[in-house]
């Protein structure tokens, strides 16, 4: 394997429309681009992003299209648990998923015409086949002092597999978050990166 | 100095525009193409750049087109579908021609992910006489855009650069020859009078061969360009344009020596084709499989040529079933085909494809997330004050009412539990598909919604025609004081322009009176207690003989909070689940069978405008 085989990492980034998924993206790909690497990341705009499901393929490393092939994604970062299930057939077999386990209920649990599966469940049954790390990334995010900065937490838990530095991806959080909010986000990174670090 | 960004296609787009110069640049939102224009619209002052959101897609290409004649370099933007509208000025304009450069970029949608239609772009440019140019990725799109203007000016023909979603949505790292963009040139020698601006019969006959002429200089000149390569010696001929051929490239990578056994053509310049190279490359192969997204355009360009040239290659593409005819492609969808096609042939080589890991029986059945109106979307209280109204009146006279939609948030409506979008169409079509219904179903009433931007759009005309031909129908204008769905684009009745400087605000009222249109009446949404006077307005609107407006104004709850949020209060709440089940708000949940209020509430106060037990009230003040 040379080098530049070491630096591909594709990454799927999956969660409901408003999360915050396209920031995290933006974030994760500037910091290639400053890196030095090729990047190619596709993202979801438009009617989706009103409360739809959401998901944006990276791959640094990549200088073909912008789609994870299936079975390709080596890890899934799942901003909402439910959304994790949904694009599993993009994740390598035995590949990584971050998961938030804080739910967001589609207006077909709230409304009653569903019920929304047991969260447990859906740890049980992704754990058999792949490796992953569950934790309530909005509980961190709000210790860090904003709910608004659990795509952050997010980023912050995936930093340890990318093939980027911690110090590239900080830099690009600070670029990238509104000036205001930086504090609260560079807090929210580490509690990320911790989270997984531990576990 | 150049410079490498992480850049999205459509924010390459924009700067390749700069680059070569752009003066003018006009265009009406549509996903995905919007962000091209927004970018442009944050350099406009730096670079000297003149941009508008026009009103819809034909003012904007007129108005590029007035830059064009008098030797100025414009651009237009819009999706597929705004081609559509633009379509009437376009087909002319062919004939015509331009002076300095007039570009349009097209953003077509396979899926489709937005919009109404799968159309293809590279298809209308062949039925236009427009050139065509496919980029696959953001990098390609940025030169594509500067080859767009240099052929643009060089033939004195308007080109269109057509993108896909994988395009104007991918970022990628992508090398550009400045920095930052630089001032642009002030270029033309401004309108000089001429007969060749006016069209006439005469003028058309004239230049009709002339035009027929450049399709096939420009095919020429796309065969010795770089965009347009082949690649590979193998006997199995491949041929691809946009992000297909970047699918066959990672699709080949499975296999060993791909390059003995295939040969690729990839198209970038994709109409007038480049038959010379193309007939190069197919006099090297005994088969040939298309691989293209929508409409099946090169694989008719291919066949014509093989027929033409009486080679003896079969091909294998939609037309014979070895690929889907519609939706978006991947690289397993193209694996799938590219491997039908091997073994249809007798090759016992196959590219690997992917088998999921885990059964679907053993994962935890998903509930649908669709996209739903937000939480205090004022969208909301119109539709279901409607829904109260049209219920009341079919209590006391029988009549049914049929609700017909429109392009925009609001199409949202049509979702349970609200239900309320009976029709939906293309921009501006639900009023004047209520007109017909109301000639053909005279005992029913019939109601448009349309929101404000899209009223601006293409509303007009059909509030005219209902007027002059009296049509017996309500029209319910959303005015949320925005362009939402697109991301919150100004219009022209909110006083802004598209750089955020003052301008006239058009009242909508105002132009439906002027149309003769003499019920009307005006209702603020945002108040906590509106439902009533909605209500009171939509029968009111229902009940009068011909055509009336009711001008629903409000405000987006994506840009705008009410400050405030409500709860559910416990000692009150009978836990009937009324507000969940009639509003659909995505702020309402059933938590154990009693409803709550969630952090997503917005303040609208619509669920304590209907809870039978008023038990749900401001809980505090949300920054």
């Amino acid at each position: 394997m040379n080098q530049a085989e070491q630096k591909k990492f594709d990454l799927l980034i999956t969660g409901v429309g408003g999360q915050g998924a396209i920031l995290a993206s933006d974030i994760i790909g500037k910091a290639a681009v400053v890196a030095g690497l090729p990047i190619r990341a596709a993202e979801t705009h438009g009617m989706a992003q009103r409360g739809g499901s959401v998901v944006n393929h990276i791959r640094v490393g990549e200088t073909y299209g912008s789609m994870i092939p299936k079975k390709g994604a080596d890890l899934m970062l799942a901003l909402e648990p439910m959304e994790a299930v949904r694009y599993l057939d993009f994740l390598k077999d035995g590949g990584v998923i971050i998961v938030n386990t804080q739910p967001v209920l589609p207006v077909t649990v709230t409304s009653g015409q569903v019920k929304y599966p047991e969260v447990r469940d859906i740890l049980d049954a992704l754990s058999e086949k792949y490796i992953v790390k569950a934790f309530n990334a909005d509980e961190l995010a709000f210790e860090a002092g904003s709910r608004l900065a659990m795509n952050v937490v997010m980023v912050g838990a995936v930093s340890g597999y990318l093939p980027i530095s911690k110090e590239t991806l900080l830099e690009s959080v600070k670029a990238l978050v509104p000036q205001k909010t930086i504090e609260v986000n560079l807090r929210a990174f580490e509690a990320g990166r911790q989270k997984v670090e531990e576990s | 100095m150049t410079d490498k960004k992480l850049l999205m296609g459509n924010e390459a787009i924009a700067l390749g525009a700069i680059e070569a110069g752009v003066q003018v640049v006009t265009g009406y939102p549509g996903t995905p193409s919007t962000e091209a224009l927004e970018t442009i619209i944050r350099y406009a002052d730096r670079c000297g750049i003149y941009t508008e959101w026009s009103s819809n897609e034909k003012v904007a290409l007129e108005t590029a087109v007035g830059a064009a004649y008098s030797g100025a370099k414009a651009l237009v933007t819009m999706k597929q579908v705004g081609l559509n509208v633009a379509s009437d000025p376009l087909m002319s304009l062919s004939y015509i021609g331009v002076k300095g450069a007039l570009v349009l970029l097209v953003a077509d949608d396979p899926g489709p992910h937005s919009s109404q239609t799968e159309q293809d772009t590279r298809a209308f440019g062949h039925f236009a006489n427009i050139p065509v140019l496919d980029p696959a990725t953001p990098q390609e799109a940025y030169e594509m855009t500067k080859l767009a203007f240099e052929l643009s000016h060089e033939f004195e023909i308007p080109v269109i650069l057509r993108t896909t979603t994988r395009v104007s949505h991918s970022c990628g790292d992508v090398e550009v020859a400045v920095a930052e963009p630089e001032p642009v040139e002030a270029v033309g020698e401004g309108f000089v009078k001429d007969r060749r601006w006016t069209i006439f019969p005469r003028l058309t006959a004239e230049r009709h061969p002339w035009l027929e002429g450049v399709q096939e200089q420009l095919s020429e000149r796309f065969s010795e360009l770089p965009f347009n390569s082949v690649s590979g010696t193998g006997k199995i001929g491949i041929i691809a344009s946009g992000v297909s051929a970047l699918y066959v490239k990672e699709a080949m990578e499975s296999v060993r020596y791909s390059e003995e056994l295939f040969t690729l053509f990839t198209v970038g310049t994709v109409y007038p084709f480049p038959e010379k190279a193309a007939l190069s490359f197919l006099k090297e192969i005994d088969r040939l499989i298309v691989a293209e997204e929508l409409d099946p355009y090169l694989e008719e360009q291919v066949l014509q040529l093989i027929g033409k040239a009486h080679l003896p290659v079969d091909v294998y593409g939609k037309k014979n079933g070895f690929f889907p005819v519609g939706g978006e492609y991947n690289v397993n969808l193209v694996t799938d085909g590219i491997n039908l096609a091997l073994s249809a042939f007798g090759e016992s080589l196959r590219l690997s494809s992917a088998v999921p890991a885990i059964s679907k029986e053993k994962l935890p059945p998903l509930p649908v997330r669709a996209p739903t109106l937000c939480a205090g979307c004022m969208h909301r209280t119109v539709f279901y004050a409607f829904k109260q109204a049209a219920k009341q009146l079919k209590k006391e006279t029988q009549a049914d009412t049929i609700f017909s939609g429109d392009i925009g948030c609001y199409t949202l409506g049509n979702a349970y539990p609200l239900n309320m979008v009976d029709t939906c169409l293309c921009m501006g079509a639900g009023v004047s598909i209520a007109g017909g219904l109301s000639r053909t179903n005279p005992q029913a009433k019939q109601v448009a919604f349309i929101g404000d931007s899209t009223f601006f759009h293409s509303g007009i005309p059909a509030v005219v025609n209902a007027v002059y031909n009296g049509a017996d129908i309500t029209l319910a204008v959303l005015d949320n004081r925005t362009t939402a769905m697109t991301g919150h684009q100004p219009h022209p009745g909110i006083g802004l322009t598209a750089l955020g400087s003052a301008s006239k605000a058009i009242e909508i009222a105002d132009v439906v009176r002027s149309c003769g249109i003499e019920f009307i009446k005006t209702v603020n949404t945002v108040e906590a207690d509106s439902l009533g006077s909605c209500v009171k307005a939509a029968k009111e609107a229902m009940n009068f003989k011909g055509p009336s407006v009711v001008v629903f104004k409000g405000r987006c709850a994506g840009i705008t909070k009410s400050g405030k949020y409500y709860e559910i209060k416990p000692e009150a709440c009978t836990g009937c689940g009324f507000c969940v089940k009639e509003l659909g708000c995505p702020a309402l949940n059933l938590d154990a069978d009693k409803p709550v209020i969630q952090d997503s509430c917005s303040g609208c106060g619509l669920c304590a405008q209907i809870c039978p037990s008023e038990a749900i009230g401001i809980g505090g003040v949300k920054l």
